[in-house]
């Protein structure tokens, strides 16, 4: 469970939003209170903390949970969405989602809204300006603070919205702003540094995974190692992820890289482990269809 | 909505669901007119208890975002230690944590705290080689929580926590436990969340241990069973201890099995 201090996030929030003790707590406690608040003196009540937060433009929910009338309870539904997208089952996620919607017809939500709006972006665009556009909006509807990339470190966000600036830093790096996508991966990897136990979820994991990408893609070699190793780590968890051999490639891929630039036969040999151990496990897990013959191509092209 | 109601929407619902009345969820947790007040919208849980009572339902609480008090956050940075402590097995450390944990007043959810005090001088009892010792505290600890329930696996519900302890009873003392948590974990839906963290990991011991009663046979079926698992939820936690079992007994393993167990090193899954 992601958890969060309420005096931390009431400080950081007024620091970051410009308010000062006395402008935000009138009318709403006495400017002693919210001192007492924020050094851990005192305990907010459920009502204060949320006006508070209300005051400062933020979103108001003491508790903001991936669940709109148990839609989202279960995370499973997430991976199961993820993993027709990143197979490319368009036709049978858009089945799926046509049954939701049907069933939510009734619910209203914006986390509802973006979830499948984000699904149908995926399905129905290329990446192009006019998609980031639509991503940003799609983030702007609960995180109206997020422009060009800066976003709030403090704030909470659930899996959609994680799940959005996922995205939104890969849209940038495919239209050519890598500096953007890489800036957005950075502020995301310190959110996921210091949200507690936030680790068991998909969404991290695939953060860490595309950061990667981003950076080996663009020369940073030991930079994007760094960051599988990351990735790896995570799945150290209880959590069920079907991201492991592709970390497990990029790194042989990177080492790779390295060694086409160095010649250093220890790079070869390193590449060669992680891509045989990532065929290994793509197999043995019954990996992505359309990955894992790639993966084994490339296997046999550059180590046999 | 506020956050009680969203609470207490999601409690509800969820309970409804699986069709269990309040008293099985709440059962040593809390009592049944708080759990009413929490699912009625007009109480919040604090996280402690409602990880709990996710978790009796089958929930993984982690997915779940969660604002605390600092006393809370303070409790959770120490249990971080102590868990930590005790997974390097350094019981000097784990003394000194427990002691922190132990001298904070707390406010609520009072049993689920104390079970942990009490869990955590069991593993104090084990790991200075007093299993005798270690045994009660574990079964105090479960107690607490769970007072009926050592018969009656099969009909209750159970914290990550409960079921924890309840494993680590049936490893010291009682191999037909070991053998019932096993079959308790097989029937649960494949995404109930004690059957992802446990189901490889209580296989791999119940398999280790009935070395000498189990035919071989028997053995390879158990551990193919939960191997199949893994593969389906695409956990990668604990396969190398169950395919080192599967060498052990079947002799020889898939091309790719043996690939994944000579790199184990290598993805830091020691």
């Amino acid at each position: 469970m992601s958890v969060y201090k309420k005096s931390k996030l009431l400080k950081s929030h007024r620091v970051e939003k410009g308010f000062s003790r006395e402008k935000l707590s009138e009318g709403i406690c006495d400017i002693t209170t919210l001192k007492r608040y924020e050094n851990e003196g005192m305990l907010p009540s459920e009502d204060n903390y949320r006006l508070l937060q209300e005051k400062m433009g933020g979103r108001p929910e003491q508790i903001i949970m991936s669940y709109d009338m148990g839609l989202f309870v279960d995370g499973d539904r997430y991976v199961e969405y993820e993993n027709l997208l990143n197979n490319q089952k368009y036709d049978e996620l858009r089945m799926k989602m046509q049954i939701l919607k049907e069933g939510l017809k009734n619910v209203e939500s914006v986390e509802k809204e973006q979830f499948l709006a984000r699904l149908e972006t995926l399905t129905y665009y290329d990446y192009t300006k006019e998609m980031l556009e639509i991503q940003e909006g799609l983030l702007k509807k609960s995180v109206p603070d997020y422009k060009d990339g800066e976003f709030s470190i403090t704030r909470l966000y659930n899996d959609t919205e994680l799940n959005l600036l996922n995205d939104i830093a890969i849209t940038n790096d495919k239209i050519g702003c890598t500096e953007m996508a890489v800036k957005i991966f950075e502020k995301l990897d310190v959110y996921l540094g210091q949200a507690e136990d936030n680790k068991d979820s998909m969404i991290a994991v695939k953060i860490y995974f595309n950061y990667a990408n981003t950076l080996g893609l663009s020369g940073e070699y030991e930079k994007s190692i760094e960051i599988c190793k990351k990735g790896i780590a995570l799945e150290k968890k209880n959590s069920c992820q079907e991201l492991l051999y592709a970390l497990v490639f990029n790194i042989g891929w990177l080492y790779d890289q390295i060694w086409m630039d160095n010649h250093d036969e220890k790079y070869k040999k390193a590449a060669k482990e992680y891509v045989g151990l990532s065929l290994a496990l793509a197999k043995y897990f019954d990996e992505s269809p359309i990955n894992t013959p790639t993966i084994e191509g490339y296997y046999k092209e550059n180590f046999t | 909505m506020n956050d009680s109601n969203v609470i207490g929407a999601i409690l509800g619902t969820e309970r409804t669901n699986l069709s269990l009345t309040i008293s099985k969820v709440c059962d040593g947790l809390c009592s049944a007119s708080t759990y009413n007040r929490y699912e009625g919208g007009k109480m919040l849980p604090d996280k402690f208890m409602l990880s709990a009572l996710l978790e009796r339902m089958g929930k993984n609480s982690n997915r779940v975002l969660y604002t605390v008090t600092d006393e809370e956050h303070r409790l959770l940075d120490i249990k971080k230690n102590l868990l930590e402590s005790i997974e390097n097995e350094d019981s000097e450390k784990t003394r000194q944590y427990l002691e922190e944990y132990s001298s904070i007043p707390k406010t609520r959810s009072k049993n689920i705290h104390k079970q942990l005090e009490l869990e955590v001088r069991g593993e104090l009892c084990r790991m200075s080689g007093d299993t005798k010792g270690a045994l009660s505290f574990y079964k105090e600890a479960f107690e607490l929580t769970c007072k009926k329930k050592l018969d009656d696996i099969d009909n209750s519900l159970y914290t990550v926590r409960e079921f924890g302890l309840l494993y680590k009873i049936a490893s010291i003392s009682d191999h037909n436990l070991l053998f019932k948590l096993g079959y308790f974990l097989k029937k649960l839906n494949d995404n109930h969340y004690l059957k992802v963290v446990y189901y490889g990991e209580l296989i791999s011991e119940l398999v280790s241990e009935s070395e000498n009663r189990w035919m071989k046979q028997v053995q390879l079926e158990y551990i193919e069973s939960a191997l199949q698992y893994k593969r389906l939820i695409k956990q990668s936690k604990g396969v190398v201890r169950l395919l080192e079992l599967k060498k052990k007994y079947a002799g020889e393993l898939s091309e790719e099995e043996e690939t994944i167990l000579k790199f184990d090193d290598l993805l830091g899954w020691n």
